[in-house]
């Protein structure tokens, strides 16, 4: 009866979460491909003598091993050499950070090294912004690489005057071990919301690892703040709010590291998904918003739904693998050591399962195999992903609420947000 | 900024319409279910009544050849209502009339058996077995006594079980709590073997205890061929087989 009654609980929630889930994935796909025609027109309109000058800031904390490849891929994009101005943001390292770039810069002179004894990504990147002279400012992770095009790629889209600023197409390279692999599959299905969102002006977020501004945005809504660590979410917010347009060049690949422990994976989404509820918060005139378009509408509400289905996903499955449980423990005891027939003595359709519940998770997953396949076009990436989908479906379910969990805990408690140097190292959005 | 809620009516609108398919799946196969349980009930209903014309003509010579083997198809369709009773809930209409119709059934096979046994009263006559437990009350060891019985039918293929639910709204039933003296503040689940009611929990040595002697030497005697037999059939198929040659020549 008390398992009754938390199931009773539970359902009050269950349809109308499956309701917006299914929502969400309608709506995103239906944006997605009534702008496919545009897409295909964003990449057939190249003006090859198009070049803005962009200053590209690399902020960094002792990342002295990632510095050089960063900068040589840099060096070697198919745009203008003359064009280009790369600054090293150095937040105080203690690593051989200074003598790398200075032996970078003896051979290219295009490379400042300007140096932020302030800690935080932001302070670094502040220190950057002062010196910038260019029409464009590109945002790069000392751990990020960019492919040949990208910047050729991303360049286009400012021949619009109302495109203030572009995400990228992240992937992630390197990727070795057990959680690299869940998070393959997450950044592909990025590719494809990132898209969705830009074409509707509803961008969630400018992704830390390569992101394009003109470099007025920050002349006219200011630098960026410590935002609860999630300064890129908190600029998207402030340009939003300006009602700035924000554009995704799906094809300026860059190629990032993602976390390669279960503990550097709670630890980063802990601060994403915390700077996400803390700046929503801050900002929660905007939610359900028109004023604010598709980002107040439709962005931020279902950040926070999606936060709490989540919460509550998890916690239904749970409980009900703890009464399976605790009906299994008592069947064992009541038998004695007579051990139950687990498996059946022969296969009875009748006993298929056709729970409502059932049905739906089959259409959900249906879309998200279709959003998988979309997004695999986008990105052209060939590498084997059954191994990583396996891992991304049955593992993260299991990973994803522990950061989820903690993160809401510590936004609902206000826990002190503790961004020691060390956090400095992934500073990703 | 400009907002086209087109977009949002649309996607309301396909969203809503695979929500509906959803249900409609799953309602549709959810139905294909509830038929099946239905025509297993009807098999029973004319192998119930079977039996009892075959009784009241008084043409029968008393051996179990010449009755329908009910029980393993009660013991389905018990299972299989179990089943959709967890998958559309016990608050569904279908479920419920389901249940009704399978107490009748059970009562039914109950009272036939009973009198067929008590005529014939050979030794490897069958076992009656009720388990009452409540729907609408906090049960905690009730599940636990399910399997137990489910374990002990295995064990005594000669065993029938028939479980009700207490607080089903069928006249009969009520009938039967009458009989054995069963109260809304009885020690749930009960159990009656040999017309003797129990009350509470009982684990499978207990349970062994009250069954009377004769099952267990029956059932030990017929070691070798209950073990050959599948957990669900009581009796051989000799019966259908007899039956059906019976149905054909008639």
């Amino acid at each position: 009866m008390m398992f009754a009654n938390i199931d009773r609980f539970f359902e009050i929630f269950l349809y109308p979460f499956i309701f917006l889930s299914l929502y969400f994935q309608v709506f995103m796909l239906y944006n997605f491909f009534s702008n496919k025609k545009k897409m295909k027109e964003e990449e057939d309109d190249f003006h090859p003598d198009f070049f803005p000058s962009v200053t590209f800031l690399l902020p960094g904390w002792n990342e002295g091993v990632h510095i050089k490849t960063t900068i040589e891929s840099i060096q070697t994009l198919d745009y203008p050499k003359d064009k280009i101005t790369i600054f090293y943001l150095d937040n105080n390292s203690s690593d051989n950070t200074k003598e790398i770039i200075e032996d970078l810069q003896s051979k290219d002179n295009r490379i400042k090294y300007i140096f932020e004894l302030k800690q935080g990504k932001h302070n670094a990147m502040n220190a950057g912004l002062e010196h910038v002279n260019t029409e464009l400012v590109a945002c790069l992770d000392v751990d990020s690489t960019l492919d040949k095009r990208a910047m050729l790629v991303a360049a286009q889209y400012f021949k619009d005057d109302q495109i203030m600023a572009l995400a990228s197409c992240m992937q992630l390279r390197d990727v070795k071990t057990f959680w690299q692999r869940a998070q393959v599959i997450e950044y592909l299905l990025s590719v494809f919301w990132r898209k969705a969102y830009s074409s509707v002006d509803a961008m969630q977020v400018m992704p830390g690892p390569f992101s394009v501004f003109r470099k007025r945005v920050f002349e006219e809504l200011g630098n960026y703040k410590k935002a609860h660590n999630a300064e890129d979410f908190e600029m998207t917010i402030r340009m939003q709010r300006a009602g700035y347009r924000i554009a995704n060049a799906h094809k300026a690949y860059v190629y990032t590291v993602g976390p390669d422990t279960l503990r550097g994976l709670i630890k980063q989404r802990v601060r994403w998904i915390r700077g996400f509820l803390e700046n929503t918060w801050d900002n929660k005139d905007m939610l359900f918003n028109k004023k604010y378009g598709n980002f107040g509408l439709f962005t931020l509400p279902f950040g926070v739904i999606f936060v709490f289905y989540v919460l509550y996903a998890v916690s239904f499955t749970v409980i009900r693998t703890l009464q399976l449980i605790y009906i299994n423990i008592q069947n064992y005891f009541a038998l004695g050591w007579h051990m139950p027939n687990i498996i059946p003595e022969q296969f009875d359709p009748f006993y298929i399962t056709t729970d409502i519940l059932f049905v739906q998770s089959i259409f959900i997953l249906t879309i998200l195999a279709i959003v998988f396949v979309t997004a695999k076009g986008i990105t052209e990436d060939k590498r084997p992903f059954v191994f990583n989908f396996i891992v991304y479906l049955f593992i993260y379910p299991l990973v994803a609420p522990v950061f989820l969990f903690v993160a809401t805990w510590k936004f609902l408690v206000k826990s002190e947000n503790k961004w020691v140097l060390q956090d400095n190292k992934v500073v990703k959005s | 900024m400009k907002i086209d809620y087109s977009r949002y009516l649309i996607s309301f609108i396909i969203t809503i319409s695979i929500f509906v398919t959803a249900f409609y799946v799953s309602n549709f196969f959810n139905d294909k279910k509830i038929n099946s349980i239905n025509s297993i009930g009807d098999n029973i209903a004319i192998d119930i009544l079977s039996n009892e014309t075959q009784f009241l003509l008084k043409e029968i010579s008393c051996t179990e050849d010449n009755f329908n083997p009910v029980a393993g198809q009660i013991g389905e369709l018990g299972d299989r209502l179990t089943y959709a009773e967890g998958e559309l809930g016990n608050d569904n209409n279908r479920v419920q009339y389901l249940k009704k119709y399978y107490s009748l059934l059970q009562i039914k096979d109950y009272i036939v058996g009973k009198k067929i046994a008590d005529k014939c009263g050979k030794a490897k006559k069958p076992i009656f077995v009720i388990y009452m437990y409540p729907s609408k009350l906090d049960c905690p060891d009730c599940g636990k006594q399910a399997v137990v019985l489910a374990e002990l039918r295995k064990i005594y293929p000669e065993l029938r079980v028939y479980t009700f639910d207490s607080d089903l709204d069928l006249m009969p039933v009520q009938t039967l709590k009458t009989i054995y003296d069963i109260k809304a503040t009885s020690t749930f689940p009960i159990l009656v073997v040999e017309d003797k009611a129990y009350y509470g929990y009982k684990d499978l040595t207990e349970l062994k205890k009250l069954l009377p002697d004769t099952l267990k030497i029956a059932t030990s005697t017929d070691a070798t061929s209950t073990q050959a037999s599948t957990t669900k059939a009581t009796t051989s198929s000799n019966i259908s087989k007899y039956l059906k040659s019976n149905t054909n020549s008639n």
